[in-house]
């Protein structure tokens, strides 16, 4: 027997003995945080703020009996500056009026019925209070603070332990800002909750940079136009955000995690949904951005990251979504139900369980006028180094399509039958199967995906 | 390769040492001829090109899939190696068998080695057995170095499913070994068996599952056919029997569509077995009744 002969058995069982033994020998996996620079930055436990011991109510130097009473006693262009705990429920009827919390804190108890404070003026400010301890009817709108007066400035509020957070009632360029809202977690299902933020026939309102958990919807829309929420971080809510009946308005730089649906898009047109991060979204329905009967929108340059399905996209038409990162969800983009003339372009879709499901029985071209998506799982070539690959890409095509309508052929996953389908379907046009294609796919993604960490 | 001072390769000595025939003499025969047989594998660089092959595709396979992050990529290479050997195992398994028989009668050599006292069947189990270590060995060697890589890059939190691979992985070598004995047996000239050999690749590796697909696409079956499919091609069994050993990862319905079906991983190594036993047999009696 000469070395080779002998060294060879050797090897092979000393690579046997050595794959046996390895999981002993090698410690725990090597997570050594390279990875970890994804950040969600939520607040999740917050104390309410302080509060004075001492009560004093006062306008300039005036003192009062009562919250209510200065508030009573406010003229035009007066500031309110309450200190210590409250129990009563402030009704502001004087417009041009603020009422803040002076430095050592103040907080107002609702005593358990309505709503802790009534903006029933124009141009009221509410700044720096604590609400908590509203009534718990959600079909009576008690919450933290009832806005019936336009120009409303709400900034700074921590509310808890209430029903609704804020109720917008009909009025007109209303600021919410800065503030806190944690809702009744022990009321479940969560559909029991109040919402965050309601927002009931406004224009003009702003909701910018507040956290809101443990209620129904973070953000509720009914019949609104021109509102706009940046910067608000919602969850452990039902939906994140939640629009019904309410067009052209803005969502941008949101945060939306834990909950039910990130951001549920119901009935609206002409919505611009940009830069949003959805993550973890997988309650009952679970969808990182739900699309549903809306219109002529704009979903763009959202981060959706280990939803159920990140994109899902029900009876929608001629919306743009594009630009997208939809990362290890359940189901990338789920279209469904007469959903037709998307312009979905830009978008990278990456180690998603699956790519595309869709019940369209046309071809679907996805795809800008000369680009189309990032797809982790194409096969792209790109011969004249334009970025786009020449090769068509069917995220959803035959097979996906005979999987769906029998389950049982998902056996052959994976298999050399599935590529050469799949190949037929990319290298010959011709054969185009009901399903959807992309016919530029781009050759690299354009988002920097490698730094969200796996959270699964 | 040339220290051995014996020409033959020691083949005669084996037979010099009656004594050694009192105990268990048809396993020494065997094992003579699988020593042999293995030696000249060795030095024909069957061993070292399988190895390389293995390894070197493992490897690039390991190294440019850059999209699994977290211990979980594991399972998603495994995956991903699995398609590749569903392809690759089965294509070189063949290519190292088709000559076993066919192309050693031409070389005269099963001439010489019919007239030993040895019967036909234990050449052939030998001959199978011999190459088989190669094979394995070559597998577990190259494979094994893309399972050092993962190791650096996962950890051993998804260590399993790699050996529920490689294991696979072997099986499913050993597998398509005998049914290139088979073809081997089969095959009147060594070209013959070539193209056979090829042709048994792309029935198991493709085509079989195109039929099956269109099969299960164009009527409503029951459970059982499914699961006869499967059983039916040993590339698919080898490839079902890993990607259900990684659980959800693999996409596609596929852990529902398992647990749907009747399979089970005793089920798919027991079909595995028998592919390899019945071809091995098959190829046996072949040679028995063969005319040289």
């Amino acid at each position: 027997m000469n070395r080779l002969e002998i060294a060879f058995p050797i090897a092979a069982l000393a690579v046997v003995a050595l794959a046996l033994t390895i999981p002993f020998a090698v410690a725990a996996p090597a997570d050594d945080g390279e990875t970890e620079s994804f950040d969600l930055d939520l607040d999740r436990a917050v104390e309410p703020p302080d509060v004075a011991d001492e009560r004093s109510a006062t306008i300039d130097d005036r003192q009062f009996e009562s919250a209510s009473a200065a508030i009573d006693a406010a003229e035009p262009g007066d500031t309110v500056v309450l200190e210590g705990t409250f129990e009563e429920r402030l009704v502001l009827t004087t417009e041009n009026v603020t009422v803040r919390s002076g430095p050592d804190g103040a907080a107002i108890d609702g005593g358990g019925e309505d709503s802790v404070v009534t903006v029933a003026a124009e141009n009221v400010t509410v700044e720096g209070l604590w609400l908590h301890n509203s009534g718990d009817r959600v079909d009576e709108e008690d919450g933290a603070v009832f806005v019936d007066g336009d120009r409303a400035t709400l900034t700074d509020l921590h509310v808890t332990d209430t029903a609704f957070g804020v109720w917008i009632n009909g009025a007109d360029d209303v600021t919410v800002a800065d503030s806190r809202i944690e809702g009744r977690e022990d009321v479940y299902p969560r559909v029991d909750r109040g919402n965050g933020i309601h927002l009931w026939e406004t224009e003009g309102t702003v909701i910018r940079n507040n956290e809101i958990t443990n209620v129904r919807d973070g953000i509720y829309y009914s019949w609104t136009e021109d509102v706009v929420a940046e910067e608000n971080a919602m969850w452990n809510n039902r939906y994140g955000v939640h629009y019904m009946y309410s067009n052209d308005n803005r969502l941008e730089g949101n945060l939306a995690v834990d909950n039910d649906v990130g951001y549920a898009l119901m009935v609206s047109e002409r919505l611009t949904v940009a830069n949003n991060t959805a993550v973890r979204n997988t309650g009952s329905s679970g969808h990182g951005i739900l699309i549903k009967d809306v219109e002529r929108s704009t979903v763009r340059g959202n981060v959706v990251v280990e939803n159920g399905n990140g994109l899902y996209v029900y009876n929608a038409q001629d919306n743009r979504l594009a630009e997208n990162l939809l990362l290890r969800n359940e189901v990338g983009i789920h279209a469904t139900a007469g959903t037709d003339g998307q312009e979905v372009v830009g978008n990278s879709v990456i180690d998603n369980d699956d790519a595309v499901v869709t019940t369209t029985r046309s071809v679907a071209v996805w795809n800008g006028t000369d680009r189309g998506n990032y797809w982790s799982d194409a096969r792209p070539i790109d011969l004249d180094g334009d970025g786009t690959s020449e090769v068509h890409h069917r995220p959803a095509g035959m097979v996906e399509h005979l999987v769906r309508e029998n389950p049982q052929a998902a056996v052959f996953a994976d298999s050399p039958a599935f590529d050469a389908v799949r190949l037929a379907e990319s290298s010959f046009p011709v054969v185009e199967s009901p399903g959807i294609v992309d016919r530029q796919p781009l050759a690299d993604s354009p988002h920097d995906w490698r730094e969200y960490a796996n959270h699964r | 390769m040339t220290d051995d001072p014996r020409p033959d390769g020691g083949y005669a000595t084996g037979y010099a040492r009656p004594t050694d025939e009192r105990r268990w003499p048809r396993l020494r025969r065997v094992g003579t001829v699988a020593r042999t047989e293995y030696r000249l594998a060795i030095r024909s660089r069957w061993a070292i090109a399988l190895v390389g092959l293995f390894g070197l595709f493992g490897a690039m396979l390991a190294t440019f899939s850059g999209s699994a992050v977290g211990p979980e990529g594991m399972e998603r290479v495994v995956a991903s190696l699995t398609s590749l050997a569903v392809y690759l195992v089965p294509l070189a398994a063949l290519a190292f068998g088709y000559d076993a028989v066919v192309g050693r009668e031409t070389d005269g050599w099963l001439e010489v080695v019919f007239s030993l006292p040895i019967s036909r069947a234990q050449v052939v189990v030998g001959s199978y057995l011999g190459r088989a270590v190669v094979l394995a060995g070559a597998t577990v060697i190259g494979f094994g170095a893309t399972g050092g890589l993962l190791v650096r890059e996962f950890g051993t939190a998804y260590w399993g499913a790699f050996l529920a691979f490689l294991g696979g992985a072997v099986a499913v070598g050993l597998v398509f070994l005998a049914v290139a004995f088979l073809v081997s047996a089969v095959a009147r000239e060594k070209t013959h068996a070539l193209g056979l050999a090829l042709l048994a690749w792309l029935w198991f590796v493709l085509v079989a599952d195109l039929l099956a697909l269109g099969v299960v696409a164009a009527f409503e079956l029951p459970e059982f056919v499914l699961t006869a499919f499967v059983l039916a091609n040993p590339a698919t069994s080898f490839r079902v029997l890993v990607l259900g050993e990684l659980g959800t990862t693999s996409g596609g319905g596929f852990a529902a569509a398992f647990a749907a079906t009747s399979l089970s991983s005793g089920l798919l190594v027991a079909a595995l077995f028998a592919w390899a036993i019945g071809s091995l047999a098959i190829a046996s009696v072949l040679v028995s009744r063969r005319r040289l």
